[in-house]
C-alpha cells in the first residue's frame, strides 16, 4: 500500500465519485448513508449476514414491494458487519473470528455480486492486524476507498485501501486502543464499537465502549491517527454513534448506562465538543437480551434506538442537536439485532434474531410514528444487513 | 532520550531487520520505526509514547528471536533495547544486574571479571539477555547448575496499566510474585518490557574445562551403526548423566545430514568444583562409543590443535582433550545471523527408540534436489541434572524438569527461493519423528509432555505449532502453567499490549 491511498486529496477526489453513489442506497446497521435523494427504487437487493449452528453465511435476496427472495447464499465465517461500496457493485464484510490460519486475528471480506441476478462471488479475504480478534463493525469512506473496521475483540482500528476492482489491499492503518472502565464485566480493556466517516470523509468518529471514548482519527501518511479525543463520564459505554447530516451533532448510545448522548461536532477542526444532552433510554424500554442499535433517517430529523423487543424514536432539533421522545413502540418482535433505515422512504428494518426473520417497520412519513411491522424473508439469527438499490 | 530511526534514516533499512534474514517476510510487514533505548528511563519513556500514539510495540534486545515476532509489526515499533547494557545501579546493593541489552559473551566475561561468577545460560556470544533469559536459559553449564531462571532473584520490568500508563515495577519473590514467576521461563514479549535481571547470588565460574569429541564419518556410516551411535548417546543420558558427578558434563551430538561428511558429538566438562582433576567420567562416556569407530577430536581447528599440543596443552588421557580456561571457552562461542534459518525443538525424557534412531537416519541421508543439505542437522543436547530440580516447576515458569535430551532441528540457508525446500524438509522430518506409534494419534506431529516426551522450548519458538489447537500445552505443559500465565497476562497486560505470533493468549 502506498501513502498516497491516504491523502486528503485522494478522499476529496473520492467525495467527486458520490455522484456515481447518488445511483446507489447503501444501508447497513450503524453504517451511513450515501445519498440523500429519495426515489422509487428500480432493482433492489437486500445482503444479509447470519450466524447459526447450521452454518454462517452471507445471503442475497431480491426485493419486491412485499417479501424478499432469496437469490444466492455463500458461506461466511461469524459474520458481524455488511457494507456495500458506494460506488461499485460490492460490500464488505466483517468476520467476528479470533483465529486465522492459526494466528489470533479476525479477517474481513470482500465479495461481489451481479445487479441483476444478486449471485455473490467472493473476491478476497484479508487478515486483520495480529491480536486484532472479533471484528464486530466497519465502515466505508465516502469515497469509497477505505475500509475501516472496529475490533471489540482486539482492541483496535484497522484502515485497508479498497482497490478499484472492489478487492482489499493490505492494512495500511492501524490503532492499538488502550484503556478500561470501571465496569469490570465490560470494561477491562478497550472495546472499539463503532466507525463513522464525517463529512468528506477526512474526519472519522469511533466510539469505545471499554475504554469510555470517543475518538476522532483522520487517515495520514503516518498512518491512522488520533486527532482529537472525549473521555465520556466513566462507566458509559459508549456504542452506536452516528453523526448528524451535516455533521454538526453525534448522537451516540451509551451502552452501560443505557442513555443517549449528544456531542457537538467540529468537521473542521474535527473535535468533539461538549456534551449537549444526556437522556436515560430506560433499561425497561425492551425484554430480552439487552442490545442496542441506532438508525436516523435521511433528513436527520428521527433517531431509532432498538433495545430487546422495543425501539424507541427520538425527534432531533436540527439547530440545537438536542433530543425528545416521541414514541416507544414494542410489536410482533422477539429481539432486535440490528435496526437500520430500508433506505427507500419505507421505514425500517429491524434483525429479529431471536424468531429469525427480517422485518420491515412501516413509519409515517410525516411524523416518522412506527405503525406496523411486515416479516419480509426468514433468515436463521440475522446479525446485518445492506441494501443495494438502483 | 531514545534515539528514533524512521524510514528517513540510513540505519532504518538495517536495524527494521530481523538476524533470521526471513524476517519481515515482507515490506509491508516491516515497522515504521526503531527507538534504540540506552537506560530504563529512556525505554519507559519511548513505550509512553508508542502507547500514547496507538501504535503496537514489539521488543528487541539481542534480537535471536527465532521467528517473526520483533520485526513483523506493520507500521508498529521496535522498541530496542541492545544499548541498554548497565552492569550496575547503586540501588542494587550487592546484587548482580544483567540488563537486557548485554550480549551473553559480554554477560561471561563481565560476570567474571568483576565477581569471578557465571550464569549457566547459553552458549552463544551475540544472544541478547533480554530475549534469553526470561525464556529459560540453558547452556553448557545447566547441568551443574541449572537453567538461569533458576538463579534469578527479581526483574525491573515496563508493565502498562488497563489505562495506558507505563509502570517500572521490580517484581521478585514478594513482590509481584505471579509476573516474577511468569518472567521465569515463560518467554519473551508477553507481559512488558524487562529493563534489568538481579541475581543475589550466581555460581563460582569454573576454573578450567575440557573440550572433546569424537567425530563420526558418514563414509562408513550404515542404518544399524548410526542406531548403534544415537542410542548408545541417548542410553548414557538416560541412566549415568543422572549421578551427580556427571553433571559437569554437557554433551552436543550433532547429527548433520550425510553431505556434511561428519557426524559430531561434542562436550564440555568440568568437576562439580570447578577444575578438571578429574576426568573419569569423560572418559567414561568417551568410552561408550569405542567399539562405533569414529575418530576422537579435541573440538578445535586442525592448526590451533597442533599449536596446543606442541604447547603441551592436550591432556594426556586415552582420547584428546583440550583444557582450556573457562573464561576463553565461554567467550569464543560465536553466534549466528545474517542468514536464514529454521528451527523446531523437543524435549526428551528417554533414549531414542531403535524406530526413532531409523527415522532420524532415514532424514538426514534424503537428498533433496537442487538444495545443498550440509547445514541441515538435528541437535541432541545433553540436558537434566541440576536442571531436574522438580521443586523448581512451582517456582518458574520453566517446567520441563524431567527431560534427558533437548533436539533442536536447524537449517540454514542463503536465497528466499531455497526456503520452501528447507521449510518442507525439517517439517517433514519432525512431523515423521513425532508419529511413531508411540505417539498417540491425537497428539501426532508433535512431542506431546508424556511419557516420552516434555514438549517444546520457548526460546526456540516454532509457528508450525500454532496449526495445532494444543500449542500451548506443548510449550508450557498441560498441568495448568498456562491458565496461570493467561492470568497473569489479564493482570499485568491487560490491552495485550505485548503480544506476537506465540504469545500468551488471555
Ligand atoms: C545462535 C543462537 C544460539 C542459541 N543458543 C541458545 C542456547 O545455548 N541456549 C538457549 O537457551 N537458547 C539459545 N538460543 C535461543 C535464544 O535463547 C533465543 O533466541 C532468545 O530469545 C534470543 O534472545 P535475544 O534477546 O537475542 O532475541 P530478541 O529477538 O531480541 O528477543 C527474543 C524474544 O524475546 C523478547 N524480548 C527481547 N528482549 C526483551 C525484554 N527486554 N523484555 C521482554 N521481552 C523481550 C522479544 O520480543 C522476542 O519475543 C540461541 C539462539 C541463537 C540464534
Amino acid at each position: 500500500m502506498t501513502d498516497s491511498h491516504y491523502s486528503r486529496r485522494l478522499f476529496l477526489q473520492g467525495a467527486a465519485s458520490l455522484a456515481l453513489a447518488e445511483r446507489l442506497r447503501t444501508i447497513a446497521p450503524t453504517a451511513q448513508a450515501f445519498a440523500k435523494q429519495k426515489r422509487p427504487m428500480e432493482a433492489r437487493l437486500a445482503f444479509v449476514a447470519s450466524c447459526s449452528m447450521r452454518g454462517d453465511k452471507i445471503q442475497a435476496f431480491s426485493i419486491a414491494k412485499d417479501r424478499w427472495t432469496h437469490v444466492d447464499s455463500v458461506a461466511s465465517r461469524a459474520p458481524s458487519s455488511v457494507v456495500l461500496h458506494p460506488g461499485k457493485h460490492c460490500f464488505y464484510v466483517a468476520n467476528e473470528v479470533d483465529s486465522f490460519r492459526d494466528l489470533p486475528r479476525g479477517t474481513i471480506e470482500a465479495y461481489g455480486f451481479d445487479p441483476a441476478s444478486g449471485k455473490l462471488t467472493l473476491l478476497d479475504r484479508k487478515e486483520l492486524s495480529l491480536s486484532g480478534i472479533n471484528p464486530r463493525q466497519l465502515a466505508i469512506s465516502p469515497g469509497g476507498d477505505s475500509l475501516a473496521v472496529a475490533i471489540h475483540g482486539g482492541g483496535a482500528y484497522n484502515v485497508f485501501p479498497i482497490r478499484a476492482d472492489g478487492a482489499l489491499g493490505d492494512v495500511g492503518g492501524i490503532f492499538k486502543e488502550i484503556g478500561s472502565g470501571p465496569r469490570s464485566e465490560a470494561q477491562t480493556a478497550a472495546h472499539p464499537h463503532t466507525l463513522w466517516f464525517a463529512g468528506d470523509g477526512d474526519a472519522l468518529l469511533a466510539s469505545d465502549s471499554g475504554s469510555d471514548r470517543i475518538s476522532v482519527f483522520h487517515l495520514s501518511r503516518a498512518g491512522l491517527v488520533r486527532h482529537s479525543r472525549v473521555d465520556t463520564r466513566p462507566g458509559l459505554g459508549p456504542g452506536s454513534l452516528i453523526v448528524h447530516p451535516g455533521s454538526r451533532f453525534v448522537y451516540v448510545v451509551n451502552e452501560l448506562d443505557d442513555s443517549l448522548s449528544c456531542y457537538r461536532f467540529d468537521p473542521t477542526g474535527q473535535r468533539l465538543g461538549e456534551e449537549l444532552s444526556w437522556i436515560r433510554l430506560e433499561s425497561g424500554v425492551g425484554r430480552g437480551v439487552k442490545r442496542y442499535s441506532m438508525t436516523m433517517d435521511e433528513e436527520g430529523r428521527f433517531l431509532y434506538v432498538s433495545a430487546g423487543d422495543a425501539i424507541s424514536q427520538w425527534r432531533l432539533d436540527s439547530a440545537s442537536g438536542t433530543v425528545s421522545i416521541l414514541q416507544r413502540w414494542r410489536g410482533d418482535v422477539g429481539s432486535a439485532a440490528a435496526l437500520t433505515m430500508t433506505g427507500d422512504g419505507q421505514g425500517l428494518l429491524l434483525l429479529d434474531d431471536a424468531r429469525d426473520r427480517v422485518v420491515q417497520l412501516e413509519v409515517k412519513r410525516s411524523t416518522g410514528a412506527i405503525v406496523r411491522a411486515k416479516e419480509m424473508a426468514r433468515v436463521v439469527s440475522p446479525k446485518a444487513v445492506a441494501i443495494y438499490a438502483c | 532520550m531514545s534515539i528514533t530511526v524512521t524510514s528517513q534514516d540510513a540505519r532504518y533499512n538495517t536495524l527494521k531487520r530481523s538476524r533470521n534474514l526471513r524476517w519481515p517476510a515482507q515490506e509491508t510487514d516491516a515497522v515504521s520505526s526503531i527507538e534504540l533505548c540506552e537506560t530504563a528511563e529512556d525505554a519507559a519513556r519511548a513505550l509512553q509514547k508508542i502507547i500514547d500514539a496507538g501504535v503496537r510495540p514489539t521488543i528487541r534486545s539481542g534480537g535471536h528471536c527465532y521467528e517473526d515476532f520483533v520485526v513483523n509489526n506493520s507500521g508498529g515499533t521496535i522498541l530496542d533495547l541492545s544499548l541498554l547494557s548497565v552492569a550496575h545501579l547503586p540501588e542494587d546493593g550487592k546484587r548482580y544486574r544483567i540488563s537486557p541489552g548485554r550480549q551473553l559473551g559480554d554477560v561471561y566475561l563481565d560476570l567474571y571479571k568483576r565477581y569471578g561468577v557465571t550464569i549457566p545460560a547459553g552458549s552463544c556470544y551475540s544472544v541478547g539477555a533480554g530475549g534469553h533469559i526470561c525464556g529459560g536459559g540453558y547452556g553448557l553449564l545447566s547441568r551443574l547448575h541449572g537453567l538461569t531462571v533458576d538463579w534469578l532473584s527479581a526483574v525491573d520490568i515496563l508493565t502498562v496499566d488497563a489505562h495506558g500508563k507505563v509502570i517500572l515495577r521490580r517484581v521478585d519473590a514478594k513482590h509481584d510474585p505471579d509476573l516474577f514467576r511468569a518472567c521465569r521461563g515463560a518467554g519473551g514479549g508477553n507481559f512488558g518490557v524487562i529493563t534489568g535481571f538481579l541475581f543475589d547470588d550466581l555460581p563460582p565460574a569454573p576454573q578450567e574445562v575440557v573440550d572433546a569429541g569424537i567425530s563420526f564419518s558418514w563414509d562408513e556410516m550404515t542404518e544399524s551403526r548410526f542406531i548403534s551411535i544415537v542410542t548408545k548417546y541417548g542410553g548414557y543420558l538416560e541412566t549415568q548423566a543422572k549421578a551427580p558427578d556427571t553433571w559437569g558434563l554437557f554433551t552436543m551430538f550433532g547429527l548433520t545430514h550425510k553431505s556434511a561428511e561428519h557426524l559430531s558429538l561434542s562436550l564440555q566438562f568440568c568437576n562439580p568444583d570447578g577444575t578438571c582433576r578429574d576426568l573419569s567420567v569423560v572418559n567414561e562416556f568417551l568410552e561408550i562409543f569405542r567399539s562405533c569407530g569414529g575418530s576422537s577430536t579435541a573440538v578445535m581447528a586442525p592448526a590451533r590443535h597442533a599449536a596446543r599440543e606442541s604447547a603441551g596443552l592436550l591432556c594426556p588421557e586415552m582420547r584428546p582433550m583440550t583444557r582450556r580456561r573457562y573464561l576463553e571457552a565461554t567467550a569464543s562461542i560465536s553466534g549466528s545471523g545474517g542468514i536464514r534459518a529454521k528451527y523446531k525443538s523437543s524435549h526428551m525424557k528417554r533414549n531414542f527408540t531403535e524406530a526413532e534412531a531409523r527415522c532420524i537416519y532415514k532424514h538426514l541421508t534424503m537428498d533433496v534436489p537442487g538444495v545443498d543439505m550440509r547445514a541441515n542437522y538435528l541437535a541432541v543436547d545433553s540436558y537434566g541434572g541440576a536442571v531436574n530440580r522438580a521443586s523448581l516447576v512451582e517456582e518458574t515458569a520453566s517446567w520441563q524438569r524431567s527431560s534427558i535430551m533437548k533436539l533442536q532441528f536447524e537449517s540454514y540457508w542463503a536465497h528466499e527461493e531455497e526456503d520452501k525446500a528447507r521449510l518442507q524438509w525439517v517439517r517433514d522430518f519432525y512431523n515423521d519423528l513425532y508419529s511413531d506409534p508411540g505417539v498417540s494419534a491425537e497428539f501426532a506431529h508433535t512431542p506431546y509432555p508424556g511419557d516420552r516426551y516434555e514438549g517444546c522450548y520457548i526460546n526456540y519458538p516454532d509457528c508450525d505449532m500454532l496449526a495445532h489447537s494444543f500449542w500451548p500445552q506443548l510449550y508450557y505443559g498441560d498441568q495448568g502453567l498456562y491458565p496461570f500465565l493467561q492470568a497473569v497476562k489479564r493482570k499485568y497486560d491487560p490491552n495485550n499490549i505485548f503480544h506476537h505470533a506465540m504469545s500468551v493468549r488471555a
